[in-house]
């Protein structure tokens, strides 16, 4: 009986010692989170404060990043990285899918050797070869479009096949035997045994494609070159960062951080369940 | 097999593509095509023009001018789209052919742009132009002898300071100033002490030469001699000095508007907002002498560079494009330019008219130190210079550096501003 | 694993595909070697032979218009120089167009993958001249065009599924590297620019410089190469522990909230990096948020140099990659462990395993037999981990020890510097495949030893 109790207590400040330690932590992945939000409320301009909290609260910085177009386009240059997002999303999911259930289900000559080619190319730094990506762009005669962004970031993401093929290779295969023992072809195992199970490893894969076209600065810059209309909103935010501009948009640069990450954000936590699932190739008798 | 097929088709267009779109470029651009074969211009030129996103409306004002001005360019079609002048080499040489035909770039850059044969070499009307402009402005804008930019703004640092904290005679000498007093939480003094634009007015002001007396020879450089020691640790003592702080940009101008700083160095770019925060109390002066420890006065001579328009060498229309690259950089625009960017200008007229220039403190005085300023060399070797200057001012923030090793230093980062890539 | 290897070996062609065509084929085959498709056309595969044909006709016609010259030029890389010609009429120079090295490499690469498909195709065309024969001899039903297809929705489903994303890696991924790799076997630098200049082909000058030359460059590839194989193995190793314990403290039985905590530590993921890490750098300068709110604690006097402090900036952007990798192994691993199957528990328990155990035989080889893969991709990730290092210290703090790079620069954004700065693209790519061996040899040796690739059906 009084091992019991004196168990349970333990027990207990075990539990208050994982509590607080969470809390600690839960603050310390919070500060940053909170202090962009708390900049973009910011009265004052610039980019550094001699105090933490601000001095006054407007929702100026908000309204200005929306409504004045004089230096930075930035209702337009989120529609642009919306619109790359959601087709490079698309498309990428396609490939991935394609590729890594290829790769999980049959087997076929080319198979392994595809792997590991696979594998090499991945090991490249990717913007090495901007330049000559450029070219290709041109060579289709569509640099500086909205089309070539997508193409650029969906036209690798055959290669990114590893997670989802890990999930694929968790999946049951009696399922697909049977049902090809009763006629069906690969490609109806594929539609209506595969694709059914595989939610988390689509959401996965959808979530990850979308992030990329809101945060790479690099290929947008080199692609879009003069094309200021056609800037993603990572070019634009990192063009308010520049010498000219840092002082004055700071809290606008702020303000159009948070302003991006809401709809990811958003997103992904509604999201988490099956992203969580699909990574973690999770479907295995869960 | 059919997979094979179909990927051998869309390769084959796309290589055909690739091909058939570059092989089209080259003749295209073969030999000014688009110029008449008389001395006239093209009635209907499609000209595009880079400058940078705050100067958009300004350039389509100038434009019109432009047209106004020229009855033969009535036709013309010109476009404007953002490239700032720092970012020029890179977006030119990325890919010439579709670059703009008159663009504005950084004088530092020159050298690059016309080895790697972008830039076309202005000979019409060079007279003109050379007579036109300070000389400072030609010597950066000339490449082995030849004409290969418009100046059109000359860009250089100097010092602001708070009138409620310094009077005028005070900030004549930064010791002085570092001797004052002004009370607990106030900075006297801060500048950029990382980078090499603004540090390296210390060592010109004492004599030392990069790339040699006429900033050419990529093998000189003489900021490890004696004085350059010297300089070496003033720089030193103050980065260790509590009164000095290293400050960028957004740094000191939440400083002053803070009024917990004395003086700064910084550029016309700031003018606006540091007259906005400082108000009655807002001054500008030419950067201060300095004292080295073996007693010598040394008045800094700031580095100075120009931005320059220049005719992209692929462009279909040259001689069009050079009429209205002169025309961007002639006195009537330069002056559009002074009263709405507040950039100062390289023409004679304009620099030399004092009641012009009275109207913005900030350009009067930088117009004043140009006089004393050192072009800032034009040679390839330059893009090296930078970084080893940096280097130097972060190790002295860091206090890994100590006036016994200085020496050592001091010849580590010549060595470092002299190196080549894949040299010893 | 054995029996699938066997399994693909089997399918291989026992004998060389030209050979048999010439031992068993007839003498339709035996012309489809000239004119492709004409065994195809004679046994009515009408689409499918015009089709081989068609793309022979496109070849041939494509080598004849540029393709031979493309070729011919990628040896030379050019040789006629830009020039100018001062027109005295005009007052104006006037441009004579040279050969541009960097364009005439890129179309020489272009053409010898077309090369590369033309074979395939020609291969795939005799293949299916000695099938339809075959099919003939035996008296059976030559396929038509709807039974191909129907074909590639089944036996060869990998085909159809895998054709688009195989035509985007081409085009994206391996054709710019092909290009890039050999830009590191010339002298594509700062000086040899083009239009203006001609680069030409150096072999492995470039390696030998960097390598072993004692010049400014390789006094600087060592010691960042060292720098960033430690970043490497200390933010991978990091994040991979700190996730495991983390995952493990939320999963802990008597937590509540688990959902509220794990959306917590999500927000670092689902917040784009690119404006986490740029505030993160703007809170930590010296008059940043961070040392501000210290020093108005009374913590510290003077402003900490997070990021100006050579070492202590290596430790601060370790800890700040902390803050976005450690969730994501987190979730990875919490999903893994609460999927983990009871019954193996169970049996453990039966057989009188304690906690400790279980989770030394049980827990982490399932976790880490899921997540070996993401590990050896986090690693390799980290050494090509751009965004982290630009974008929170650019390199930063430089020094004049190195060439054009700072203390923690890695060798991917020091590379980057190499291309946008200064345009040394040769060097740059002899620096990306420099990074490309360390990593590949890492991962294959680790991969094939991992239970992930050997026994791809061990939870099946």
């Amino acid at each position: 009986m009084k091992k019991t109790k004196s168990m349970s207590k333990n027990k207990k400040i075990r539990n208050i010692a994982s509590y607080i330690t969470l809390t600690i932590l839960s603050v310390i992945w919070m500060i940053p989170v909170f202090w962009v939000v708390m900049t973009s409320f910011r009265e004052e301009s610039g980019s550094y404060t001699s105090y933490f909290f601000p001095k006054g609260l407007t929702i100026a910085n908000y309204v200005n990043l929306l409504t004045d177009n004089s230096q930075f386009h930035f209702v337009k240059w989120f529609g642009n990285t919306l619109f790359v997002a959601v087709f490079s999303c698309l498309i990428s999911t396609f490939f991935v899918l394609s590729v890594s259930y290829a790769t999980s289900r049959m087997r076929f000559k080319m198979r392994k050797p595809m792997m590991n080619v696979a594998l090499i190319l991945g090991m490249f730094p990717s913007f090495m070869s901007m330049i000559a990506v450029y070219y290709i762009l041109k060579g289709l005669g569509i640099t500086q479009s909205l089309v070539a962004l997508i193409m650029v970031y969906s036209g690798g993401a055959g290669l990114s096949f590893f997670i989802a093929k890990g999930f694929f290779d968790t999946l049951p295969k009696s399922l697909d035997e049977a049902a090809y023992l009763d006629g069906a072809t690969k490609f109806q195992i594929f539609r209506k045994i595969t694709l059914p199970m595989s939610k988390p490893i689509v959401v996965y894969t959808v979530l990850t494609s979308f992030m990329a076209p809101w945060m790479d600065f690099i290929f947008s810059s080199v692609i879009m070159g003069d094309n200021y209309n056609n800037y993603t909103v990572a070019l634009g935010l990192f063009k308010m960062l520049e010498r000219e501009f840092i002082n004055d948009y700071y809290t606008q640069f702020a303000a159009g951080c948070v302003l991006v990450s809401i709809p990811i954000a958003a997103l992904f936590i509604s999201m988490q369940k099956y992203y969580v699932e699909g990574v973690s190739g999770g479907a295995v008798k869960g | 097999m059919k997979k094979k097929v179909v990927s051998v088709f869309l390769a084959g267009v796309m290589a055909v593509s690739v091909l058939a779109g570059c092989g089209a470029d080259k003749k295209e651009a073969a030999s000014g095509s688009g110029t008449s074969k008389a001395a006239g211009y093209a009635g209907d030129a499609k000209l595009k023009i880079w400058g940078s996103q705050e100067d958009q409306d300004m350039l389509k004002g100038i434009i019109e001018d432009f047209k106004a001005d020229n009855p033969e360019a009535a036709g013309w079609t010109i476009e404007t789209a953002v490239v700032s002048s720092p970012d020029a080499k890179t977006e030119i040489l990325k890919d010439p052919s579709v670059a703009a035909d008159v663009f504005e770039f950084a004088s530092d850059q020159i050298a690059e742009l016309k080895d790697a044969g972008v830039l076309y070499r202005i000979t019409k009307n060079k007279d003109e132009i050379i007579a036109n402009n300070v000389e400072n402005s030609i010597a950066a804008a000339t490449v082995d002898g030849e004409l290969y930019g418009y100046p059109n703004t000359s860009n250089s640092f100097f010092m602001y300071y708070d009138k409620s904290k310094y009077t005028e005679d005070e900030v004549k000498s930064l010791d002085t100033m570092l001797a004052k007093d002004l009370g607990s939480g106030v900075t006297n003094f801060s500048m950029d002490l990382d980078n090499g634009w603004y540090t390296s007015s210390f060592f010109f002001g004492a004599g030392c030469t990069l790339f040699g007396e006429d900033g050419s020879d990529p093998k000189q450089c003489d900021f490890n001699n004696e004085k350059g020691v010297l300089v070496g640790d003033y720089l030193l003592d103050l980065c260790n000095n509590p009164k000095v702080k290293n400050q960028d940009d957004a740094l000191l101008l939440a400083s002053f508007k803070e009024g917990k700083l004395g003086a700064s160095l910084t550029g016309t770019w700031n003018a606006a907002a540091l007259q906005e925060s400082l108000g009655d109390n807002f001054g500008v002066a030419t950067v201060p002498a300095i004292t080295l420890e073996d007693g010598t006065e040394v008045s800094p001579s700031t580095i100075v560079n120009f931005n320059l328009y220049g005719v992209n060498a692929q462009t279909k229309y040259p001689a069009e494009s050079m009429l209205l690259a002169e025309y961007l950089s002639n006195e009537k625009s330069q002056k559009v330019r002074f009263e709405v960017r507040n950039s100062a200008p390289t023409n004679q007229a304009l620099a030399a008219d004092t009641e012009l220039l009275g109207t913005s403190p900030a350009v009067e005085v930088l117009s004043k130190q140009i006089e004393t300023s050192t072009v800032q060399p034009s040679i390839a070797q330059i893009a090296n210079f930078w970084s080893p200057m940096e280097a130097f001012g972060q190790d002295c923030i860091a206090k890994s550096v100590t006036k016994d090793n200085m020496q050592k230093t001091m010849d580590t980062m010549v060595q470092g501003i002299l190196s080549k890539l894949g040299e010893e | 694993m054995s029996k699938n290897r066997s399994k693909e070996a089997a399918q291989k062609p026992r004998e060389y595909l030209l050979k048999r065509v010439i031992r068993e084929g007839d003498v339709w085959a035996k012309a489809s070697m000239l004119v492709m498709g004409i065994a195809n056309i004679r046994r009515k595969q009408i689409v499918k032979g015009l089709l081989f044909l068609l793309a022979e006709a496109a070849f041939i016609f494509y080598m004849a218009v540029s393709g031979i010259r493309a070729l011919g030029n990628m040896v030379t890389l050019g040789t006629q120089t830009q020039g100018w010609v001062f027109d005295e009429t005009l007052g104006i120079d006037v441009l004579t167009e040279g050969d541009n090295s960097m364009l005439l490499l890129l179309y020489g690469v272009v053409c010898l993958f077309l090369i590369v498909f033309f074979v395939l195709t020609w291969r795939a065309n005799l293949k299916s001249a000695l099938e339809v024969q075959a099919l003939e001899k035996a008296g059976k039903k030559v396929p038509g065009l709807i039974d191909d297809v129907k074909v590639y929705l089944d036996a060869k489903f990998h085909r159809t599924i895998l054709t688009f994303p195989m035509i985007g890696v081409l085009a994206f991924t391996v054709l710019p590297l092909v290009y890039m790799i050999l830009v590191a076997f010339t002298n594509y630098d700062n000086a040899h620019q083009p239009p203006g200049n001609l680069f030409t082909w150096i072999g492995l000058d470039n390696f030998v410089t960097i390598l072993g030359s004692g010049s400014t460059i390789s006094k600087t590839f060592w010691p960042i190469l060292g720098w960033t194989i430690t970043w490497a193995v200390f933010a991978t190793v990091l994040n991979y522990i700190g996730g495991i314990l983390l995952a493990l403290l939320i999963n802990r039985k008597g937590v509540k909230f688990k959902g509220l905590w794990r959306t917590i530590f999500v927000m670092s993921i689902a917040i784009p990096s690119f404006v986490s890490l740029l505030i993160m750098k703007t809170m930590l300068q010296p008059e940043g948020a961070v040392n501000v709110l210290l020093k108005s604690w009374g913590v510290i006097q003077d402003s900490i140099p997070f990021l100006t402090n050579a070492t202590l900036a290596k430790v601060t952007i370790i800890v700040v990659n902390l803050w976005i990798g450690i969730p994501y192994t987190m979730l990875i691993t919490s999903g893994i462990l609460m999927n983990i199957p009871a019954d193996l528990y169970e049996a453990a328990r039966v057989d009188g395993a304690n906690a400790r155990v279980m989770f030394r035989k049980i827990t982490m080889p399932y976790v880490l037999f899921v997540t070996t893969p993401y590990l050896i991709t986090q690693f390799i990730g980290n050494i090509n981990n751009f965004n982290v290092i630009y974008l929170l210290s650019k390199g930063g703090p430089s020094t004049l020890d190195y060439y054009q790079a700072g203390k923690t620069d890695l060798l991917v954004t020091w590379l980057y510097k190499l291309t946008v700065t200064s345009k040394d693209y040769s060097y740059a790519s002899a620096i990306g495949i420099l990074v490309f061996v360390i990593s590949a040899v890492f991962s294959l040796i680790t991969y094939r030893r991992t239970s992930a690739y050997n026994n791809e059906e061990a939870f099946q």
